[in-house]
């Protein structure tokens, strides 16, 4: 019998491979019937800067790492080293590292973790091949992963490189997993081969899929990472149903270029980062007046400014609910995992189209960047439907209708001129400063969010116990993890996890709510915007009578679920001994 | 086909120009060009950023959008390109082109998106009450300074020609009849097209009603690089006409065409 859930990480320097090295892992494993995902860390230098591939391996669906690395390998200390706290390992830990590197870290030494030096940087020279792919043969052989697999994969991954770089590769491999270590590890256990097929994608691909299923055909981008490689997903495979991407001089453009579009008739998003999203408030002010129908994807990185560009973070909650000017009501939505991307996208898509509104996507750089092999995962199945008019002489365009939505006329359609405004207009769109118009139209909007049923889709909520704790985004995963060992302790806790964040689904948490002693909000961020945003909106009310307890910590750092359960324990402990929990 | 008159192209709507303002010829000018080419109101849609010059659509009778400062030509490139059968036109203002929307402008020249690009020029910032302008000249009076503007004037034309733009011409509000020509070949000019409009404000530049008196004809409209490039170097900012008319690839080159049978197809790369 093996190991059925095991956490590794490759690191080493930028453009060494460390990401390749991973993805052949990923596939091989999955070959195998595992489900896995590569979490990929780099600093912002094109190369030479600290690069690492975190993976899980499960025979669980998973989407997040586990609490503590089994698996180590380092190709050098010298980049590592500055960021070894950010690294979770003890004394079960092997470590595999190159005897050429530099020292090895005292919190290394301290921590008894097993450390194995070979020499891998001799071993590639005298081979004529790459460190990462010895690494990977290494690897395969402590985890007991097929090799013959392993360099089949490898040959299709690298399709497109020359055969002499292919051959070096296989030959690392080998190399790799040939060596005669000597230590003993607990491979991953045989499963039953099972040859269906599995799915292996990142986030950002999946919302990209998600949006075009559900009948995005025009994007305008403009590159940020962590969002880039979204839009050039979007770029390639746009074009394949028909759509245009246009590549615009800045967010102030792409922004517009979108409610161009839009107001032509054809769904359009575009993808961004905290920075982008800051330049495209003005205009998204502009589509809530004019209501214009579209989706920004905000894919979060650390912040504020330029920030921590390639690591994630959960701090753009704030201006994606509050960075417009005047009354916009406008709607927010996230993702409730990195499979989830593809069903909130195209539910965001559905959403903008039927309320002629702007939708903020909320994903992150964990859930855009992550790999993760797995089962299909679920769509929205829906294509979006605007309602359009058939207009006679007397169109009114903003007519105040009682769901607050007003058939829209597209340019081509007959009678249907109007001109779209963002001076507050009347129902016939013409420009009017009167209090009772500006009265109406904000009604209207605010009308049109409020009264719309959103379904099941609100949020997801797992397990039951009286101790609520609520989240949104990529560490949902991670929270779900720390369940079952809070269960273990005697602590029941409920996960909340909202897929709609604004408007907020106020009656949908007040019934997930009930009879919660304590409510723990969950968040990666430094100001514990979610917490409160929650307070504001839904907490102050008469009848909640729980404790409310914060934990909101910044990027780049995941949580790690081990933390979450002694927060968890910590919390709701402190009052069963009748003290007050001062979080 | 029954012959549409101007007036058809226009709204009831009273427009909010002071009596005299250059503006009002712009529109009866684009009104008057929309109708010699008995364009369809419903395929035309007139797209406008912010400023007396930008609340134009309303008062026409096609699709209009009365977006925000300085972003009018993003929102009709993203509209064109989703909608290429559509005709459509951009309405600016000297702030609203060529400050706040100054990158967009430069951009637009380069795509060679087919739009035409009207730019009602009165060298100052009339909405707001008079502050000066990125064209307002040397010399004139500064509401945001204690003294008088001593910043060189934005020169509109050699950034058009320089950026890419390929139909390039000049205009002025008292001669309604130059403009609606030079309109009606902006629009037919396959590419991106821009039109300076000298506008007078009578209410802030009175002095401008004397442009009646020194604007002059461009010497030649050419297809040549170079030499658009010498005439507009001597331009002295109140020359008239289509200096420069060149044909260049237009952007998108093709309209997209679907390729999968469904969209489901794209299912195929994730799966393993």
């Amino acid at each position: 019998m093996g190991t059925q859930d095991l956490s590794l990480v490759i690191t080493g320097p930028g453009g060494e491979g460390v990401i390749a090295a991973g993805e052949l892992l990923l596939k091989t494993a999955a070959q195998m019937g595992y489900y896995g995902l590569l979490k990929k860390s780099f600093g912002a230098q094109i190369r030479g800067g600290e690069s690492s591939a975190m993976l899980r391996f499960s025979t669980e669906s998973v989407e997040c790492l586990g609490s503590v690395f089994q698996l180590m390998l380092v190709m050098d200390w010298k980049i590592i080293t500055p960021f070894i706290d950010e690294l979770a390992f003890n004394k079960d830990t092997l470590i595999i590292c190159d005897q050429q590197s530099a020292e090895i870290p005292e919190a290394i030494i301290n921590s008894q973790a097993q450390v194995c030096r070979i020499p891998l940087t001799k071993l590639a020279k005298q081979l004529k091949t790459q460190i990462n792919m010895i690494g990977v043969g290494l690897l395969a052989q402590l985890l007991g992963l097929p090799v013959a697999q392993l360099a089949a994969i490898t040959k299709q991954q690298f399709q497109h490189k020359e055969v002499a770089l292919i051959d070096s590769a296989i030959t690392g491999i080998e190399t790799g997993y040939n060596y005669q270590l000597p230590v003993e590890f607990t491979a991953l256990s045989n499963l039953d081969s099972h040859t269906k097929n599995y799915w292996l994608y990142t986030g950002n691909q999946l919302i990209g899929l998600g949006a075009l299923k559900a009948g995005i055909r025009f994007v305008a981008a403009y590159p940020i990472t962590p969002a880039t490689d979204l839009l050039e997903w979007l770029a390639v495979n746009l074009d394949k149903v028909g759509g245009t991407l246009v590549q615009a001089e800045d967010e102030l453009s792409s922004i517009n270029m979108i409610i161009g579009a839009s107001y032509g008739g054809v769904p359009a998003l575009t993808a961004t980062s905290g920075p982008g999203l800051s330049l495209m408030s003005e205009a998204l002010g502009l589509a809530i007046a004019s209501e214009i129908p579209l989706l920004v994807v905000n894919v979060n990185r650390g912040g504020p400014s330029t920030g921590i560009p390639t690591k994630s973070e959960q701090s753009d909650l704030n201006q994606a609910l509050f960075a417009m000017h005047g009354d916009a009501p406008h709607i927010v939505t996230a993702p409730i995992g990195i499979s989830d991307c593809a069903f909130t996208s195209g539910w965001s898509v559905n959403l903008a189209e039927q309320l002629q509104c702007p939708v903020i996507m909320l994903s992150d750089q964990f859930i855009g960047h992550s790999i993760v092999a797995t089962a299909k995962p679920p769509f929205f199945q829906r294509t979006a439907e605007r309602e359009t008019a058939q207009p006679d002489d007397n169109y009114q365009r903003y007519l105040n209708t009682e769901s607050g939505i007003s058939p829209m006329a597209i340019p081509g359609m007959a009678n249907g001129m109007y001109t779209a405004d963002g001076l507050t207009h009347n129902e016939q769109g013409h420009p009017c400063t009167l209090a009772n118009i500006q009265q109406q139209q904000l009604d209207k909007r605010q009308r049109k969010l409020l009264q719309y049923d959103y379904g099941p889709h609100w949020g997801q909520v797992d397990h039951c116990g009286d101790i609520k704790i609520i989240c949104f985004g990529s560490i949902r995963s991670i929270i779900f993890d720390a369940l079952t060992p809070l269960t273990n302790k005697g602590i029941d806790a409920s996960l909340i996890a909202l897929r709609l964040l604004a408007p907020l689904p106020i009656k949908q948490l007040q019934g997930a709510l009930s009879a919660a002693t304590h409510i723990i909000v969950i968040e990666q961020n430094h100001g514990g915007q979610l917490f409160h945003y929650l307070a504001s909106q839904l907490f102050y009310q008469a009848g909640f009578s729980a404790k409310l307890h914060s934990f909101a910590k910044p990027g780049p750092v995941p949580f790690s679920s081990a933390e979450i359960v002694q927060f968890v324990e910590h919390a709701t402990l402190l009052n069963k001994q009748g003290e007050t929990a001062n979080d | 086909m029954t012959k549409e008159n101007p007036r058809f192209y226009k709204s009831e709507k009273k427009p909010i120009w002071c009596p005299g303002c250059g503006d009002f010829t712009v529109l009866t000018s684009i009104a008057k060009a929309l109708s010699q080419l008995q364009l369809t109101r419903e395929e035309v849609a007139i797209i406008s950023g912010i400023g007396c010059s930008s609340r134009l659509p309303a008062y026409t009778s096609v699709y209009g959008f009365h977006g925000i400062h300085g972003r009018a030509l993003p929102i009709a490139t993203g509209l064109k390109v989703a909608r290429p059968e559509l005709t459509v036109l951009t309405v600016s203002g000297d702030g609203d082109c060529f400050s706040i929307g100054t990158n967009h402008f430069i951009h637009a020249c380069r795509r060679n998106v087919d739009m035409t690009l009207i730019v009602m020029d009165n060298h100052i910032y009339g909405m707001t009450k008079g502050q000066v302008s990125p064209t307002t000249e040397i010399g004139c009076d500064d509401k945001l300074s204690a003294h008088a503007t001593d910043i060189q004037p934005l020169q509109p034309l050699a950034l058009a020609l320089i950026s890419g733009a390929s139909y390039i011409a000049r205009a002025y509000s008292g001669e309604p009849a130059q403009l609606t020509d030079i309109l009606v070949g902006a629009i037919q000019h396959p590419g991106f097209s821009f039109i300076h409009v000298l506008c007078q404000c009578v209410t802030y530049c009175p002095e401008q009603k004397g442009w009646k008196k020194l604007v002059q004809p461009f010497a030649e409209t050419t297809s040549d690089y170079a030499k658009a490039n010498q005439i507009i170097e001597q331009d002295n900012g109140l020359q008239t006409g289509v200096v420069y008319n060149n044909s260049r690839t237009v952007w998108p080159k093709e309209k997209t065409q679907v390729r999968v049978k469904s969209v489901d197809e794209l299912d195929k790369q994730f799966i393993k």
